[in-house]
């Protein structure tokens, strides 16, 4: 399982096996919205913001 | 034949349904729709024959799904089903055209009438933007001073569409709403939607609310069917509540979520919509 750093925090992320590239997680240490932006080598960023027309 | 699965982010909903895919033996290309760019042409020819379409953003939802409609592509749902649910007001139109119990609403364009809308409604009453979910500025306002805060908040921070104002008669609902999956023309299962101490007067899961299993009893099934006899055959979530003159149906989505409503109901829905949808593309 890749480890990633949080690019808020610097804390160690390890995505699961699953993860996949444009998945969003929250950071369990500082609870920041992550993007997946690849997996191999694991790299987070900062996910995109809820916008206002965003629905189901 | 070429099928894509179209979204904003992956959610858990998305792998699940890609999941489903596979499981089917139907494998779905991926349409990111923040990186895919649509050339207009004369004659553009369709890429895919069919696409699964579950962005989360409204406006990127309705460019695409209207290019690839243009392109004689199929899409799941429509863009004319995904105009009309995406828009609330639009929602309550056809609602009440269609003859569908739904809670009295008026929408008003200026905090003036706005209050004019309350003072007819009664409070408490609902006030919501007229696009976007989860309930996101969604207010219960229990008197005028309230009425005057929101509005207020809404003239001096909000963006256009939040100064249309979309007012609603509160239902005293028992603590519950009812979210029930049409896929179809088939009413697959449905959950009451409880409303927590964390979620407050609302019930989205995603809020707070939790889930559990309400059976698909034959007034249920009725009324849902009824409430999307206006759109498209599709793949729609709608939501009731049950009031004291019987059900009511205020919303109906058109990429509902599932994540938390397949362990309670024990039904598949997403294997459900995948099923449908590889129906539908070989039609």
């Amino acid at each position: 399982m890749p480890n990633a750093e949080c690019p808020e925090c610097a804390s160690s992320i390890t995505l699961a096996d699953s993860a996949e590239v444009g998945e969003i997680l929250s950071c369990p240490d500082c609870g920041t919205r992550l993007e997946v932006r690849s997996v191999a080598p694991a790299k987070l960023e900062k996910a995109p913001g809820v916008e206002e027309d965003w629905g189901e | 034949m070429r099928l894509a699965i179209c979204y904003t982010i992956i959610s858990a909903e998305n792998k699940m349904l890609l999941d489903s895919a596979k499981k089917q033996g139907a494998e779905l290309e991926r349409i990111v729709d923040g990186e895919a760019l649509l050339p207009i042409t004369a004659n553009g020819g369709k890429e895919y024959d069919a696409i699964l379409q579950r962005s989360v953003s409204y406006s990127r939802s309705q460019a695409i799904t209207s290019f690839l409609e243009s392109q004689g592509s199929l899409v799941v749902n429509s863009y004319n089903a995904a105009r009309i649910c995406g828009d609330k007001m639009l929602t309550s139109m056809e609602l009440a055209k269609a003859g569908v119990p739904t809670p009295r609403t008026f929408v008003a364009l200026t905090p003036e009438t706005a209050r004019q809308a309350a003072e007819k409604l009664g409070f408490p009453l609902v006030m919501k933007p007229t696009t976007g979910s989860w309930a996101r500025m969604v207010h219960k306002i229990n008197d005028r001073d309230a009425l005057d805060a929101a509005l207020e908040s809404r003239e001096e921070m909000g963006s256009p569409s939040q100064k249309i104002y979309y007012l609603q008669e509160h239902i005293d609902k028992p603590g519950r709403d009812i979210r029930a999956f049409v896929v179809g023309g088939e009413v697959v299962a449905a959950i009451y939607r409880h409303s927590t101490e964390k979620s407050g007067w609302i019930t989205n899961t995603g809020r707070g609310g939790t889930a559990s299993k309400c059976e698909v009893a034959p007034e249920l099934r009725e009324l849902s069917l009824k409430a999307v006899s206006f759109l498209d055959e599709g793949i729609y979530g709608v939501d009731l509540m049950e009031s004291a003159n019987g059900m009511v149906v205020h919303e109906v989505n058109h990429t509902t979520e599932f994540r938390n409503s397949s362990p309670v109901t024990g039904v598949d829905i997403g294997a459900k919509m995948v099923e449908y949808f590889l129906r539908r593309a070989k039609r």
